[in-house]
């Protein structure tokens, strides 16, 4: 978790603006909820130059904002396919590049990075973003999260409170190249 | 014969999907197309057992797309438990958050997802056509679309605060009055929202005189329409009022129905191939009795809208209609869209300006006076019911909701039939170009259908098009996550 930590303060090193949290679900949808949970954690700690929002989905209003920011953090739910033998993730994390291909067409739903490109087309600058993924088991009607999707949210929540609170004492660590997945296992 | 396939498999966590397929005969015609919704739906009983005062806030969040229509609905369904006559500004602000929602939503649904096909042209590279080719050909339009949107949100947002679902909208009332600050910040953001709007309508007017034949094929049928007016003088509506159902010759078959009243005239058929109902008008029975609802029905249906500027463009959209000012083509969605939002940032500027918005008498208390309760409001995609059953304790014992696209099922497989027939010929052997399979699936994009309202799915659902031919083999199938 502390590689992480450094690397994502390394990539948003000498930018200014905030960091944006948004997390995205469903809130009646038992884990598909966990996106919004996490934001609204975040948005709880009341860390200076963060915004943290929940959402239902994401929205191309959201492109303005991510223009502004010195780093975006997406929140989302997963699907938690079986890997056997090997142990179950806790959370994910992507990094994301701007793509104007995962535009929705022609439904309301929306991308992370197609934001980011919506972003950069309309005001010519994108933040670097990641992609953090909580894996659940129970999409169904409901209100509360699953054991495993609860369990991602505190780790994820962790991780986060890690990252968003060190963003000052970071600032000298070395740069860092992040890869294109990890995974807290 | 040759027997083609082509997957673009959606990333997607989502079981359901939204599915159009296209049948032909042995001569490669069209002999039918389906809109199909594959989704279970179970969100009625999962209200069953809950508490009345949490129906408001449980059934805005059934949709990320369009919550307050919820919101107010269910709102307005406990007014009529309360019997309550709720204070006058309170229906004045909630009047202000639905008419900051059908600008958002029709925003998007225009300049986001229809947009790129009129802009950039329905054979264009399907790779370009989308809001980053519109922004690279009219980038001023394209940001004036989204901060459209942005400013219907802000209406929202100044309202019922920056939460995921507001639940502000409560039996009885509103909870908070609007400030002063928030009035005349969105006060402040009127003018460039109209000249935004005044533009993407010139624009659509040109389209529409130049692109005749798109718009006379493209659902272009009779049907009834439905909405609400208001209760004096049948004007445009979209919270409260009188139902009124009206043919494709402008005669009124129902006028200053109460809205309560609705199951005496409206049905529910159910097909094997889909789980979206297709309500239809009982008197005519099924299918005869298909009606539109939405932006094209409300403005067939009203006598006015009683703004200058709406006005002044109904009279312009009606002269495009049939010799009775009807307008059937279900392409004109986009036009009555367009017009819809003039006439929400009109009636944003009255009520803002009426100096009642302040007052912070915003809530009438009240208690389970009745058992059951309906309420009724006009959400962007067309007129919206909830219908509860409570029992002494106010606890939720039945719920049925009554959805805009579901009322628009019929219509929308008329729809996508007619786009077909006219646009697919030969195809036994011949892949069916990009472009016709999007004018197909741009006739369900003319509805804006919310799926995941229609459904109760979770997140969003992609849309499949398939290609069958005579033997029921597929022949083509495309997907759009």
């Amino acid at each position: 978790m502390r590689s992480l930590v450094r690397e994502i303060a390394a990539a948003t090193r000498g930018r200014t603006g905030t960091v944006l949290v948004i997390g995205y679900g469903s809130t009646l949808h038992s884990d598909d909820s966990v996106g919004p949970r996490i934001a609204e954690a975040i948005a709880g700690r009341g860390y200076p130059g963060v915004w943290a929002q929940a959402l239902p989905q994401l929205v191309p209003e959201l492109a303005e904002p991510l223009a502004r920011s010195r780093a975006a953090i997406f929140v989302d739910a997963a699907l938690n396919p079986p890997r056997p033998h090997r142990p179950q993730r806790v959370f994910g994390l992507l990094r994301l590049q701007p793509s104007y291909i995962h535009h929705g067409g022609s439904l309301h739903t929306s991308d992370p990075r197609a934001l980011l490109a919506l972003a950069q087309a309309l005001y010519g600058h994108c933040p670097p973003a990641w992609l953090l993924t909580v894996p659940g088991e129970n999409f169904a009607l409901g209100e509360t999260l699953s054991a495993q999707a609860a369990l991602g949210m505190t780790q994820a929540v962790a991780f986060l409170d890690r990252m968003l609170g060190a963003r000052r004492r970071e600032k000298s660590m070395p740069e860092r190249r992040v890869s294109s997945t990890q995974s807290l296992e | 014969m040759t027997t083609r396939r082509v997957v673009i498999d959606p990333v997607t966590r989502i079981e359901g999907h939204a599915k159009i397929s296209i049948f032909l005969d042995d001569k490669g015609e069209v002999s039918d197309a389906r809109f199909h919704v594959t989704e279970f739906r179970g969100f009625e009983k999962f209200c069953e057992g809950r508490p009345l005062g949490e129906m408001a806030g449980i059934t805005a969040r059934i949709c990320g797309i369009c919550p307050v229509s919820h919101l107010l609905a269910s709102a307005k369904t406990g007014d009529d438990i309360f019997a309550v006559t709720i204070p006058p500004t309170a229906e004045k602000l909630r009047r202000l958050m639905n008419l900051g929602q059908i600008t958002q939503s029709h925003a998007l649904s225009f300049f986001h997802l229809s947009s790129p096909d009129l802009l950039l042209g329905f054979d264009s590279d399907p790779a370009q056509r989308n809001i980053f080719g519109l922004i690279a050909k009219m980038p001023d339009l394209a940001r004036g679309g989204i901060r459209l949107r942005q400013f219907g949100q802000e209406v929202i947002e100044r309202l019922g605060g920056r939460k995921i679902h507001p639940a502000w909208a409560v039996p009885g009332g509103v909870r908070e009055p609007l400030k002063v600050e928030d009035r005349d910040y969105l006060l402040s953001r009127l003018p460039e929202a109209r000249q935004t709007t005044l533009q993407a309508l010139s624009f659509i007017k040109r389209y529409v005189d130049e692109h005749q034949e798109e718009v006379d094929n493209f659902g272009n049928f009779p049907t009834l329409f439905l909405g609400l007016v208001s209760k004096e003088g049948g004007r445009w509506e979209h919270y409260d009022g009188y139902l009124r159902v009206m043919d494709s010759e402008g005669n009124l078959l129902v006028d200053q129905f109460d809205p309560r009243r609705y199951s005496e005239i409206i049905g529910e058929a159910v097909e094997p191939w889909s789980y979206l109902k297709s309500p239809y008008y009982k008197p005519l029975g099924y299918p005869g009795g298909a009606y539109r609802v939405g932006p094209l029905a409300r403005l067939n249906i009203c006598s006015s809208i009683g703004t200058p500027l709406a006005d002044k463009e109904l009279a312009e959209f009606r002269q495009r209609g049939n010799s009775k000012g009807v307008v059937l083509s279900t392409f004109m969605y986009h036009y009555a869209r367009l017009i819809e939002i003039l006439a929400a940032l009109e009636r944003i500027e009255l009520l803002l300006n009426d100096p009642d918005i302040l007052s912070t008498h915003v809530r009438a208390s009240g208690g389970i006076n009745k058992l059951e309760g309906v309420g009724v409001s006009e959400a962007p995609r067309g007129t919206l019911f909830h219908h509860y059953h409570v029992d002494r304790l106010g606890m939720i014992k039945k719920v049925n909701l009554i959805i805009a696209t579901g009322q628009n099922n019929i219509a929308m497989n008329r729809t996508v039939k007619q786009i077909a027939q006219h646009w697919i010929h030969g195809a036994v052997e011949a892949k069916i170009p990009e472009g016709l399979l999007n004018r197909v699936e741009a006739g369900i994009r003319a509805f804006d259908p919310c799926l995941s309202c229609s459904t109760h799915a979770v997140g969003q659902m992609p849309l499949k098009v398939t290609l069958f031919d005579a033997q029921g083999r597929v022949l083509d199938e495309v997907t759009r996550s």
